[in-house]
């Protein structure tokens, strides 16, 4: 199992644990094809000197999953009895979804529900850890749901 | 004898503004914070700096703390009285829990209660204290003080009309000579929004106004759960307008397609993945006027976003990002910057306090930085997690191993901020959130101009500056003073866009 940080675990107020049963959705965002790795470092080390990137359905092709990391995510989330809900190969997106004693189980995490003043989320308690047949293949995304972002406008004071 | 305590740089803090002090903290309270480490002195350097074998494997080994370090605040912890519920080397942090009498002691700080206009919080004044051994590894103390996000949008504008200083995005462009042969037309410009929304009646009504009627094609796309939902939160509403509406009116004839998406990093990550990969849209510039600072971001949701923005370039895609309004702190302790504005791969857009002459030509600009007035600063510094990329090896973003932010800057100062329409009302609005989309505006003019899509284009901006930009020499953003050539306030300066294209700056 690797070890991952956990995420906005900062200001959680743990209201009360997620439901056993409750249905959660999440995704895994698999790693480019292991094979196109190379190439993929070495074109990102020819953008940051300003050589312009090749053809674009190239490019589009060279960063999407590979079929085997895909193959091997659906079988190891279908054998852990969760659902997938979309493949998005370009995207390197697997979403998934299932239930949250489930999802805790794999990842070694209590799944709560979170709320620091108006805001609320879902969070979850320990350390988030990466299944073996995960490691290395695809990242968890979106068990938090913290909200992560801040808009960056600013008004004058009325005068 | 006890060890002598000093600040952590930049902890220092205020009441907000209006705020009452109502009564001291329970001594019983619990408290989370969490502890911020330097990044290891001793970290192996990746030789040529290269930013995606950084963010891939050996993130803690080349980013993280020091363990040694790590160890010597658990165990400062430990001496208060204080749980360690985590410590993470690659995220150089060390949650902590406790109640509010050992918080008090082992920072040095007072905590109460306050009831102010932004709402009840527990909060402090002054600096955090720790033993000097301590403070020597620690960046930030967070968590202590949990006063609302701050909500700047709140700070509406009663009277929009009395903002003399107030602009239309139009006459910004022609400040800062956008192209008058081209209005954007065949060019998509993507928008990422995490909440808010639009009215089209709103956008008819803004565009008429500035006779571009019919104005741009707007269309909404949504992601995961993410919808087009004007009138349930009103300052997220002023983010979706000012951006619609800034870049509209620069390129009007763009199509603008708004990509809603939850406010999570899956939310963030799916929107921005999904706009590089529209094949039905196929936006050539994509505008980001979110962000969070680094120190909030899980070292896993930075890394596939850093992918999907590298995955932008790689696919021809323009990202331009505001690199935030609260100066150089991004409202935190001590020094940070605002990602994804500081991924490499983003052009990170900063703001300026832009004054026009009677002929609408610059009069002066400078700078923005109103934080005296609580009127926000830009965004700007280094990355204390990307290296510094190739195209700023030449520049003076060479005096910090990492990557500098913002790369480029245009008019932000809300009190020369831009005059918008947001649920049927005239607003003033400023931030670098309209800075992201005034430069996809102009990048979709450029694209028009090339007949080509110009995609990633810092390396060409920085190997030709100053060419194609105002360079702004005066002002700070609290910790980055505005200097000749490139800074971590304003970066290149503002657009001189007629030498963009015209000096080959920016090429296909």
């Amino acid at each position: 199992m690797t070890e991952k940080p956990d995420p906005g675990g900062e200001n959680c107020r743990v209201e009360s644990v997620i439901s056993p049963g409750d249905v959660i959705s999440f995704e895994l965002v698999l790693r480019y094809a292991a094979a196109k790795q190379a190439r993929i470092d070495q074109e990102a080390r020819q953008l940051l000197a300003g050589v312009r990137p090749g053809a674009r359905d190239t490019a589009v092709a060279d960063r999407a999953a590979d079929p085997a990391d895909i193959d091997k995510v659906r079988a190891f989330v279908t054998h852990a009895g969760l659902t997938i809900d979309a493949i998005l190969p370009d995207l390197r997106v697997i979403r998934v979804s299932g239930r949250a004693d489930t999802v805790g189980r794999l990842f070694g995490v209590t799944l709560t529900h979170c709320r620091n003043g108006d805001i609320s989320w879902r969070g979850y308690r320990g350390q988030l850890r990466l299944p073996p047949e995960l490691d290395g293949v695809a990242e968890p995304l979106g068990l938090s749901t913290k909200p992560i972002a801040e808009r960056v406008i600013a008004q004058p004071d009325s005068p | 004898m006890p060890e002598q305590r000093i600040a952590v740089p930049g902890s220092r803090r205020t009441a907000v503004n209006g705020a009452t002090r109502i009564q001291p903290v329970d001594s019983h309270e619990r408290i989370d914070v969490t502890i911020v480490l330097r990044r290891s002195p001793s970290a192996a350097q990746p030789s040529g700096a290269l930013t995606q074998r950084v963010e891939r494997r050996g993130f803690a080994g080349i980013h993280g703390a020091d363990v040694s370090e790590l160890a010597l605040v658990e165990r400062f912890a430990h001496d208060y009285g204080l749980t360690i519920v985590a410590s993470h080397a690659d995220r150089r942090t060390v949650h902590v829990a406790g109640p509010a009498d050992a918080m008090k002691s082992a920072f040095g700080t007072q905590l109460s209660y306050y009831d102010s206009p932004v709402g009840k919080y527990r909060g402090r004044v002054g600096a955090v204290t720790l033993p000097e051994s301590v403070a020597r590894v620690v960046m930030a103390v967070l968590g202590l003080d949990n006063r609302p996000i701050a909500k700047p949008h709140s700070r509406r504008h009663s009277q929009p009309e009395a903002a003399a200083g107030a602009l239309w995005p139009t006459e910004v462009a022609q400040a800062y000579s956008f192209p008058t042969t081209v209005n954007g037309s065949g060019q998509t410009i993507g928008i990422i929004e995490l909440g808010g929304g639009f009215k089209q009646t709103d956008l008819d009504t803004y565009f008429g106004s500035l006779n571009l009627s019919p104005g741009p094609t707007v269309a909404a796309v949504g992601v995961l759960n993410g919808t087009n939902n004007p009138g349930v939160d009103t300052g997220a509403d002023g983010e979706v307008m000012l951006d619609i509406e800034v870049a509209g009116a620069v390129a009007p004839g763009a199509r603008i397609v708004v990509y809603f998406a939850p406010n999570t990093d899956q939310g963030f990550h799916d929107a921005i993945a999904t706009a590089v990969h529209d094949d039905v849209n196929k936006p050539s510039v994509i505008s980001i006027s979110w962000g969070s600072p680094e120190a909030n971001w899980t070292s896993q949701a930075m890394t596939v976003m850093n992918q999907a923005l590298q995955d932008a370039a790689a696919l021809g895609v323009t990202i331009t990002v505001a690199a935030g309004d609260d100066g150089s702190s991004d409202g935190l302790t001590g020094n940070n910057v605002d990602f994804p504005a500081s991924s490499p791969f983003a052009l990170g857009c900063g703001g300026t306090k832009l004054e026009l002459n009677a002929s609408k030509s610059i009069a002066s600009e400078v700078v923005w930085n109103e934080q005296a007035s609580g009127s926000g600063a830009t965004g700007g510094g280094f990355s204390t997690v990307f290296d510094l990329p190739d195209y700023q090896k030449n520049s003076n973003a060479k005096s910090s191993q990492f990557r500098g932010v913002p790369d480029v800057s245009g008019d932000a100062d809300p009190l020369t901020g831009y005059r918008v329409l947001v649920d049927g009302a005239p607003e003033v609005i400023g931030g670098t959130s309209a800075v992201a989309p005034l430069w996809a505006g102009l990048v979709a003019l450029l694209n028009q101009q090339a007949g080509a899509a110009l995609g990633f284009m810092n390396p060409s901006l920085y190997a030709n500056a100053p060419m194609g930009f105002h360079d702004i020499t005066e002002g700070d953003n609290g910790s980055f003073k505005a200097g000749p050539g490139w800074d971590a306030a304003t970066g290149l300066g503002t657009p001189d866009a007629k030498h963009l294209t015209a000096a080959g700056v920016v090429t296909t």
